[in-house]
């Protein structure tokens, strides 16, 4: 399955393992993955390969995003709704943005 | 008689009778403070029990009451917020507002939990209160001017600095009581719902001005406050943007999840938040912290301009619902704008969730050909045209010409009078209650839609910057698109948030209700449950919708406008429609809240539960 992963988070580069500038905010990779992966897997993998992404993304030692942080799934522009980032399985043609979580106004 | 030994109050009410310009002190005794804690629950108790049905929002025996709450003052970072509770214009029903800054603690030290506002004055006033002491003040030479400027006139003429005093005002919008005219101070922190700034203007009361002081209240606990502020803060630092970039630094996220109100709710396409949002901000204009009362967080931040034709200007930093309302809702590309039109609707003294659901209304109307430079007394209302917006805005402030007047009342008002085919554009709750700057219909947002149309306090009953469920040991969605699990979460979520507001805390600076119910114990030494704090929260949601329904409320407008509930059209978002299943919606949320699914009136044994019998006999 190809995917496509964006961090809205002002690394730029700094990634690494595939990671390309798109903008001031935005960093991107494509990917192939296997069928059956969900998200958290998935961040698992990216942490795994980058300790970029294991320092400011995604706790591996307790399997969760951290805190300030939020994801959003999408197929061809339209929001994967229900979602739940142990239950859902990505599925070709996703992009899995993760970005700052909001609260408040 | 009042326990003086009651930790986290004074103890004292003051009412002040703008009509006699008498005051009058009450003691609050700790079964009145149980029951109702502060705040938003202390208000409205006395808003039910003295506002009867048949009283309009801008008759003299209206109250309008300021009230602030047992963390006021204590320590808890940015712990100065005050509420004001009142029956408003916008819905014509309870409303409670809230700003931070520095009135909540500087109220306490002046001697006074809350003011009670009644009558009105013949001629415009102001009011100061200092060491358990209040006096009425001639403010005819106010009149007209903008909040920064009676801010700037009236620590003139009291002979103080900055911080001896915390200021709050209306500004020219206010005295013309235009239907969302706020209560404006301490340079930019606002009660921004339902009109209470126009309530002050019927009461021809232009100010309030409070004393620092020292603490005059005792802590239960100074030793384990210490402890757990310390921990509230620790988490409140990493809960969301609000630490590092401010309320502006979710504004991309939302984007990404069609949550941004983009011209009208035209599109949901918007490529340009990238510098429009709260790390743009940051990173590239210059910041000068502000802060709130011993706040922490420090979120706050005066800002300049440092590109753009609006290069040097220097105001308040947009929060988050100012980037939406002067950004992407008018259509606008322009950050150093938003900076210009966040200082001008605040020195006015408008809320700038209906001021630009009313200008962009008008734009998309003048887009259409239904305004033409006739209807809009020549100005030039495109989509962008920020210099257009600012004059706009102060001709409503004003209720100069046809424009001018037309908007003042809020969009729903001024659609229906237009009518035809415009009428269908307006955003709005069908009680009147205006919806905060986000595209609802939008993904993580249909809670609030929900919030917003069946809300009691003409502001947000359940929700905040969406539901956060976890925090209280209950389950998140799924789906945030199911109409079954949305109006469940919000049944179950309510009361917490109204607790909040019982406190005199800062919802940024104190996110968490577990850590900040700790603080409240640590406080007052009462040691509650959560489940207490939604007890309070529940309490004041069914009494002020009894207030309500008194008041002539009707559950038919429990619902959106066409345009607030209609289908996105783009984005990711497209195609989901709230409307589809809205009766089963509410019909689900009112069965969870303990009311008639058919009639929405809360149950008898619901009131009784919540220690609200006496008032079932109102319902009848």
């Amino acid at each position: 399955m190809h995917i496509r992963i964006e961090l809205w988070m002002w690394l730029g580069d700094k990634p690494g393992s595939g990671f390309q500038v798109l903008s001031e905010m935005r960093s991107f990779r494509e990917m192939d993955v296997a069928e059956g992966l969900t998200v958290i897997q998935l961040l698992d993998r990216l942490a795994a390969q980058s300790p970029v992404i294991e320092e400011k993304i995604f706790d591996r030692k307790n399997r969760k995003l951290f805190p300030n942080l939020s994801v959003v799934v999408t197929h061809d522009g339209l929001v994967v709704s229900p979602f739940g980032m142990e239950k859902t399985q990505i599925r070709d043609g996703y992009k899995i943005t993760i970005l700052p979580l909001y609260a408040g106004g | 008689m009042a326990d003086p030994k009651t930790p986290g109050y004074v103890g004292k009410m003051l009412r002040v009778d703008l009509g006699s310009k008498k005051f009058s002190e009450e003691k609050l005794d700790e079964p009145t403070l149980k029951k109702w804690v502060g705040g938003a629950g202390l208000a409205a108790k006395y808003l039910y029990d003295e506002v009867p049905p048949g009283v309009a929002w801008n008759d003299p025996r209206n109250c309008l009451i300021w009230t602030t709450g047992p963390l006021a003052g204590s320590g808890v970072s940015g712990a100065a917020t005050f509420n004001v509770t009142t029956k408003g214009p916008m819905t014509n029903q309870a409303g409670c507002s809230q700003a931070n800054g520095y009135f909540g603690a500087y109220l306490k030290f002046s001697g006074f939990d809350g003011l009670i506002f009644q009558g009105a004055s013949p001629k415009l006033v102001y009011v100061v209160v200092k060491e358990g002491k209040a006096e009425i003040r001639d403010a005819s030479h106010l009149a007209g001017k903008d909040v920064w400027e009676v801010e700037d006139q009236i620590r003139k003429e009291l002979g103080v600095k900055e911080r001896e005093v915390s200021v709050f005002a209306i500004g020219p919008a206010g005295e013309n009581k235009v239907y969302y005219a706020t209560i404006t101070g301490d340079r930019g922190h606002v009660v921004a719902h339902n009109g209470m700034g126009a309530v002050m203007g019927a009461k021809n009361l232009k100010a309030v001005v409070a004393f620092s002081g020292k603490r005059n209240f005792e802590v239960h606990n100074p030793e384990l406050l210490k402890e757990k502020n310390n921990a509230l803060f620790e988490f409140a630092k990493t809960f969301g943007t609000i630490y590092q970039w401010g309320s502006g630094g979710g504004f991309s996220t939302l984007s990404a999840n069609g949550a941004l109100p983009v011209k009208n709710y035209t599109t949901d396409l918007y490529p340009e938040h990238e510098k429009m949002n709260g790390q743009y901000l940051r990173t590239h204009y210059k910041i000068r912290p502000v802060p709130c009362y011993q706040c922490r967080i420090a979120h706050v931040k005066e800002v300049e301009v440092t590109e753009g034709p609006y290069k040097g200007f220097v105001g308040e930093e947009p929060e988050y619902e100012l980037l939406a309302a002067w950004g992407p809702q008018i259509g606008n590309t322009e950050l150093g704008a938003v900076v210009m039109l966040t200082k001008e609707v605040d020195k006015l003294g408008m809320d700038c969730n209906e001021a630009s659901w009313v200008v962009g209304w008008a734009m998309e109307c003048y887009e259409k050909g239904v305004f033409t430079k006739k209807e809009t007394d020549g100005l030039n209302l495109s989509w962008g045209n920020a210099e257009a917006v600012k004059e706009l805005l102060n001709r409503i402030a004003r209720r100069q010409g046809y424009i001018g007047n037309l908007l003042a009342d809020g969009v729903m008002r001024a659609s229906r009078k237009v009518g035809g085919p415009a009428a269908d554009w307006a955003i709005y709750g069908c009680k009147g209650s205006a919806p905060r700057g986000h595209d609802h219909r939008g993904t993580t947002r249909w809670y609030e839609l929900l919030d917003t149309c069946v809300t009691n306090t003409s502001s947000l009953d359940a929700t905040w910057g969406g539901v956060h469920p976890k925090l209280v040991d209950q389950e998140e969605a799924t789906d945030h698109f199911s109409h079954e699990q949305v109006s469940t979460i919000n049944a179950k979520f309510s009361g917490i948030r109204l607790f909040d507001d019982c406190l005199g805390t800062c919802r940024f600076a104190s996110p968490h209700p577990k850590l900040q119910l700790e603080c409240f114990n640590a406080v007052t030494g009462w040691n509650w449950k959560l489940e207490d704090g939604f007890t309070v929260g529940k309490r004041i949601t069914n009494l002020l919708r009894v207030f309500n329904f008194r008041h002539g409320a009707k559950i038919e407008d429990e619902r959106p406008s066409k345009r607030y509930g209609s289908i996105p059209v783009d984005g990711p978002a497209k195609g989901k429609n709230i409307m589809e299943k809205w009766p089963f919606m509410v019909e689900n949320y009112y069965r969870l809240m303990g009311w008639d699914p058919k009639t929405g009136k809360p149950l008898p044994e619901t009131l009784e539960k919540l220690g609200l019998k006496e008032i079932i006999k109102d319902l009848k």
